[in-house]
């Protein structure tokens, strides 16, 4: 760590740490209320701690992408933060606005959209801190001498999923469903396949030139393409949620044939993520953050691309659209996308900030990795095939949904929520391992320091920064 | 291709296909209009009902929602308006009684009557197999 304001990037990351974790604890209960509807109803019924599960959730990843940011513009940007003191106060308004949401939610109130269950103040709030955050990573910028691609590509995705927040929360409050729904959509897939996808391409680029030690020219030569057939693609690709909410017929073809097409720039940031591997002559001391990193540009490709295409074309949309499978495609693309990618920046930052890197016990780190990739691969699928089975038998034979959920779903539902507890296992590994290297002192990387006469910090790559 | 050239792409293709969705989103709410049966202030109060008791954090609509209670696209068509009523004021487990009032009653049957009316192409599709 070069920069003494790379530092506001810890407790953006603590929060989003906790964040996830009570963000599973939620996904329990309610994985738990599909197999015993009982469970716990009184004291959270289904609706409020879904409602929760998928508001943390987004929040966090916000949080994560903050705090990502803040750590690595000012060693792009060569200087410092604008204010520090900004970025603080930005972080605790934030915090505010979680805890009063996760109140309002608790309560049992709710403003009825989907992951845009925060009432409006806390909306205004969070408009608020993305105002103060683009405007102190904004001047950092600015004020740089030299502007690179991967400032450009990040700026553009932070800006772009602002601006939709704002522009679609406007659009939504209309009196006419479908139109509520359509800007809705806004919001929901412009980020998730527009803009969040820029934000984690730019992050990916970064730490990925730092662990491997790869010029700057070779990792920036596709991230432009990347991104423009992520927009080219992704923009028009929302017409894959315009089939059937009372929206003209050629968003039929529209909307297929762009979705259908998404996945081609997911699978071009593999295939460039791999020739970079093979390309870098050094091995990375911090390997954890490399895997966690090279196993997020996988799961985007296979949560977003592949568990994503398979439903995207009307004809098999229209079968299962709004079934398990959707809950499927959701869970991997949303942890193989974004949670993944915000762990593996943090396995990069927090060795880095305490000096660690080349001393950190990484084996829990490699041990969370398994668990929780594994599990919710397992996780999706099954709830990919409980879609499948649910499609067959309710919307192709006619048996009513509630008969299907609690008879030929159960045995899925059960497996859902034993993979859900196996992915809580790396949960908690992933939990105490951030604990434990925060606490961490550098004391061996000193003595190395003092041996190889090196004082910078070095990036977790044997070779220099470029 | 150089850099210069994927970075114009990006800014000038991405514009192109914000300026295209722009457009077919102007076509698309005029569409909608047509699409849907016209909204009473009846219609828009109960679907404020809707949001406020969270209905879709455990139902779909239109195929948007939660998948732990069934969609309610066809339901007023389906049940009708007698049976959706005494199902709302006494719900079997695990729906919650939601204690609404007589007016909010009310106003969320028109909605669901409204949402009946949206031409969906045809979701959800009928059956295949017969009964
Ligand atoms: C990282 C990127 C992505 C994330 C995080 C993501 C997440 C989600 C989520 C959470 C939903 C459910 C939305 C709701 O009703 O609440 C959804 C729906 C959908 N996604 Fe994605 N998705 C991503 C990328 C993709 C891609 C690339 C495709 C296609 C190629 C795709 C195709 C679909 C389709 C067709 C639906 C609608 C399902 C239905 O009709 O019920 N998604 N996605
Ligand atoms: C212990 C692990 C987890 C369990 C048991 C669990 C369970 C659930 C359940 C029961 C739902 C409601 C589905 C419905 O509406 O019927 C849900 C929704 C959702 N969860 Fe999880 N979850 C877990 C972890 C995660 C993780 C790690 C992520 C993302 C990083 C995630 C993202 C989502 C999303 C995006 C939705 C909304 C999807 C949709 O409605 O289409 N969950 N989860
Ligand atoms: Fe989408």
């Amino acid at each position: 760590m070069k920069y003494s304001s790379q530092r506001v990037a810890y407790p953006y990351l603590l929060l989003a740490v906790a964040l996830f974790a009570l963000q599973i604890v939620l996904g329990l209960v309610i994985g738990a209320q599909y197999v015993w509807p009982d469970f716990l109803k009184d004291v959270l019924p289904f609706s409020q701690g879904k409602a929760i599960h998928i508001n943390l959730l987004v929040l966090w990843l916000l949080l994560g992408m903050m705090g990502a940011t803040y750590y690595i513009i000012p060693p792009e940007s060569k200087r410092e933060i604008h204010s520090t003191k900004l970025a603080m106060v930005q972080f605790w308004i934030l915090t505010i606005a979680g805890l009063i949401d996760a109140g309002y939610l608790m309560a049992g109130f709710s403003e009825g959209r989907k992951y845009l269950e925060a009432p409006w103040p806390v909306d205004i709030m969070i408009i608020i801190g993305a105002l103060m955050f683009l405007y102190n990573v904004g001047m950092t910028v600015l004020k740089s001498e030299k502007k690179t691609s991967i400032q450009a590509v990040l700026l553009t995705g932070l800006i772009g999923l602002s601006v939709l927040f704002v522009f679609g929360n406007v659009m939504v409050r209309n009196a006419n469903f479908s139109i509520d729904q359509y800007w809705w959509w806004w919001i929901v897939h412009l980020w998730v396949e527009g803009t969040w996808e820029l934000v984690v391409a730019a992050l990916t680029a970064y730490v990925l030139m730092r662990l491997t030690g790869i010029p700057r020219g070779h990792i920036e030569k596709y991230l432009y393409l990347e991104v423009a057939l992520v927009f080219l693609t992704g923009i028009l690709g929302i017409g894959h949620h315009y089939y059937w909410i009372g929206t003209p017929k050629y968003w039929m073809m529209v909307g297929g044939f762009f979705s259908a097409l998404e996945p081609v720039p997911l699978a071009l940031m593999v295939w460039n993520t791999f020739q970079h591997l093979k390309e870098s002559k050094t091995v990375p001391t911090n390997k954890v953050a490399l895997n966690w990193l090279v196993i997020a540009i996988i799961g985007n490709f296979v949560g977003a691309g592949l568990m994503g295409v398979v439903h995207t074309l009307p004809i098999i949309n229209q079968w299962t659209h709004g079934t398990q499978v959707t809950a499927g495609h959701g869970h991997m693309a949303f942890f193989g996308a974004y949670a993944a990618h915000i762990i593996a920046v943090v396995y990069f930052v927090l060795p880095e900030m305490r000096g660690v890197t080349n001393t950190f016990d990484q084996r829990s780190g490699m041990r969370s990795l398994w668990w929780m990739n594994l599990s919710m691969l397992f996780m999706s699928l099954t709830l990919m095939a409980a879609g499948v089975v649910q499609v067959y038998v309710e919307r192709i034979s006619g048996v009513s949904f509630m008969l299907v959920k609690n008879t030929y779903l159960t045995g899925w539902m059960i497996m859902r929520l034993v993979f859900g507890l196996t992915f809580t296992v790396g949960v908690l590994e992933f939990v105490y391992d951030f604990i434990r290297i925060s606490k961490s002192k550098p004391m061996e990387q000193t003595l190395q320091n003092i041996v190889t006469g090196s004082f910078s910090s070095s990036g977790g790559a044997a070779a220099t920064r470029r | 291709m150089t850099h210069g050239t994927a970075r114009n792409i990006f800014i000038f293709g991405s514009l192109l296909m914000l300026g295209i969705l722009v457009w077919l989103s102007i076509d698309s709410v005029k569409a909608i209009e047509k699409n849907t049966p016209p909204v009473t202030s009846k219609v828009e109060a109960g679907l404020k009902v809707w949001q406020k008791y969270n209905c879709i954090d455990c139902h779909t609509l239109i195929g948007n929602g939660a998948y732990f209670a069934p969609d309610l696209t066809k339901s007023y068509s389906k049940r009708g308006d007698a049976f959706l009523r005494a199902f709302i004021s006494n719900p079997p487990k695990p729906m919650p009684n939601f204690q609404m009032s007589d007016e909010e009653l009310d106003d969320l049957i028109d909605f669901l009557r409204w949402v009946d009316g949206v031409q969906t192409n045809g979701w959800p599709p009928k059956p295949l197999i017969q009964k």
